[in-house]
């Protein structure tokens, strides 16, 4: 390729000198967050938008991580075009190889023999994509690739052409994007930056991955961790959002005179519900909680038999457990909450404000008013609705069905986590 | 990166479960009673004088000159994983208790792994991945455990329960040191020690349940 001296002549003058003009930062390692402004070279430039360019230094090209991901870094290149049916197993670290390719697509006019400024363009990279436009005033987009579907790129010096190639598309197939730099600095430059982009995308999701399996049993306070695979987890856990979110929506949107103080009321109360059915994941089997559920939708919700709920639920607990009771007494709905305190202490359970057995580390019950029903910690200007003590025990129920939910998936201990795509 | 007593400390228990433990247990089929007093006595030491075996082992490879030529961190990590003591192993036969010890090995295995996979980018993606799905399926297994536990006076449950917590805490330590490791790559050491807390915290757990369970 480009043996006949008259086209190495046409490569370099393809180059114009200035060839781009960016707007240059310093982002080195010893000044990795000063940002210089770099005046524009010549009147030619002038013409030019300003590139959102780095001064980065050999032979890493670090650049402050912020960069990549809230912004985007730009390079002057010549874009040739991409070849297609480039097959999935082409090692791009093979010079011969890659050379071969781009000679074929040469030779078949898919890529053009030799690159003029009617080539430049923009290379706009971010740890979402790879852009490349033309490098004019509507900036024309040429090529769009995101970062996921990358599989490599490489830098061939061929005599005085420094080539880019790009490795993309799907696993059944895939693409070569073909560029030219200005030179080894500028092509090595990219190399390093979309290698930082690799590291950004693929080290934080494989971490993320990992906080994913861990999360679950933080939030539960290090209650039973949901049986089942990453997918269940991940669904969970936005079934656990979706529950926060309805919940916050349902509690805040009755009228309350303490307005200010509503919102923290809420979400409060519902940290303890959610609380108050963690711990009951830790003290009460699968069967069990079952049971429990069962016993809010039939007893108390659809029969309203509250004094019978109440007794099953002290028979299913028996004499070891049956303190728990009493941290249900926040969520019990102002119209039962004078039954229930009765029953409390016709069967020996401590109230809520001497029990020693409550813990929690998101919620303070010592400071809720002694005789307030969640009823009421969701709208002080509503205590007899009997609406919201129903919404009360639809959203306990929620919690107990999902808490239920949550320790009854089959696991697939031969389940594969989600592998990356690379 | 900063040596700290903690870290001399779990060294020290590291060194009970993977080097003292397998010597024991070879002992203990020539002379069992002499083994158990040894074990006891060991035992007995090193929790009225933490780090005790540590500074033992260490000792040892100072006179004989190997001390410098050694990663503490790192050898105790690779024999982390590999090494399978008496000490260690439930002997329930039900299907929860098998599961949980095979799980508690896996995850040691893989997390032995990796000062040979950490250099290696592609491979330490896969291998943090291998250990996310085990810490996962370990847990399971240790709530199933919990379950079918019965509830006594003696709090064996809420024991269990104790140390699954203190495993989730280091589990997520693990994963803030991971994190760390991305932005700079020369605490490869922190990603050791981590390691280790985490193969010393699945110790613990499988001792809770042999001490409760069995």
């Amino acid at each position: 390729m480009d043996d006949d001296p008259r086209n190495k002549k046409k490569v370099k003058e393809g180059f114009p000198k200035p060839f781009f003009s960016p707007k240059s930062r310093n982002d080195n390692h010893s000044s990795r967050n000063s940002r210089h402004e770099a005046t524009p070279l010549a009147m030619y430039e002038k013409r030019q938008r300003v590139l959102n360019n780095f001064e980065l230094q050999p032979p890493e090209y670090l650049i402050n991580s912020q960069y990549l991901i809230e912004e985007h870094v730009e390079k002057a290149v010549r874009y040739a075009g991409e070849i297609d049916g480039v097959s999935p197993h082409i090692d791009i670290t093979n010079r011969t190889d890659v050379l071969r390719i781009i000679d074929k697509g040469k030779k078949q006019e898919v890529i053009p023999a030799q690159v003029s400024p009617e080539n430049n363009a923009v290379l706009s990279l971010s740890v979402f994509n790879i852009k490349i436009s033309k490098y004019n005033a509507s900036e024309d987009l040429l090529l769009r690739i995101p970062m996921h579907e990358i599989a490599a790129i490489c830098y061939i010096k061929d005599d005085q052409q420094h080539t880019l190639a790009i490795k993309f598309g799907t696993p059944e197939s895939c693409k070569l994007a073909v560029l030219y730099c200005e030179s080894k600095t500028a092509a090595e430059e990219i190399c390093a930056l979309v290698g930082q982009c690799f590291h950004l995308v693929y080290m934080e999701a494989t971490v993320d991955l990992l906080e994913r399996q861990i999360r679950p049993l933080e939030l539960g306070g290090g209650g039973s961790t949901p049986t089942g695979t990453v997918s269940t987890i991940v669904n969970n856990t936005r079934q656990a959002n979706k529950h926060s979110f309805e919940t916050e929506s349902r509690f805040s949107r009755v009228p309350s005179d303490s307005g200010s103080n509503r919102n923290s009321d809420s979400v409060t109360g519902d940290e303890l519900l959610k609380d108050y059915m963690t711990k009951l994941t830790t003290k009460l089997n699968a069967e069990e909680l079952r049971k429990f559920a069962q016993h809010l939708q039939e007893d108390w919700q659809r029969d309203n038999r509250f004094d019978e709920f109440c007794d099953k639920v002290l028979v299913l607990l028996g004499p070891d457990r049956k303190q728990l009771l009493s941290e249900m007494l926040p969520f019990i709905p102002v119209d039962n909450y004078q039954h229930f305190e009765e029953f409390l202490r016709r069967n020996d359970i401590l109230l809520l404000e001497n029990s020693s057995t409550l813990s929690s580390s998101r919620t303070n019950l010592r400071s809720y008013p002694t005789r307030r029903s969640l009823g009421e910690v969701s709208t002080t200007s509503s205590v007899s609705n009997n609406a919201t003590s129903g919404e009360a025990l639809d959203h306990l129920l929620d919690l107990a069905n999902a808490q239920y939910n949550s320790v009854d998936v089959d696991i697939d201990p031969t389940h594969d986590v989600p592998s990356e795509d690379y | 990166m900063v040596y700290t007593m903690g870290d001399r400390n779990l060294y020290s228990k590291l060194m009970v479960d993977v080097v003292i433990g397998p010597t024991l247990d070879k002992l203990e089929k020539k002379d069992i009673s002499a083994a158990q007093t040894l074990r006891r006595a060991i035992t007995k030491a090193e929790s009225t004088i933490p780090g005790l075996t540590y500074d033992l082992v260490r000792g040892l490879l100072k006179k004989g000159e190997v001390s410098d030529r050694l990663d503490m961190c790192e050898t105790l990590l690779r024999l982390g994983g590999t090494t399978d003591a008496e000490e260690l192993r439930i002997p329930r036969t039900e299907p929860s208790f098998k599961t949980l010890y095979k799980c508690a090995c896996d995850l040691k295995l893989i997390l032995s792994r990796i000062p040979d996979q950490i250099y290696d980018r592609k491979q330490f993606l896969e291998t943090i991945k291998d250990i996310a799905s085990s810490i996962k399926i370990l847990l399971d297994a240790v709530n199933r455990v919990i379950a079918e536990m019965p509830q006594t006076e003696s709090g064996s449950r809420q024991i269990l329960e104790e140390r699954k917590k203190e495993f989730v805490r280091y589990s997520k330590k693990f994963s803030n040191t991971l994190k760390e490791y991305f932005r700079d790559t020369n605490q490869n050491q922190n990603v050791f020690l981590s390691a280790n807390f985490l193969i010393y915290q699945t110790n613990l757990i499988l001792k809770t349940v042999k001490q409760e369970c069995c």
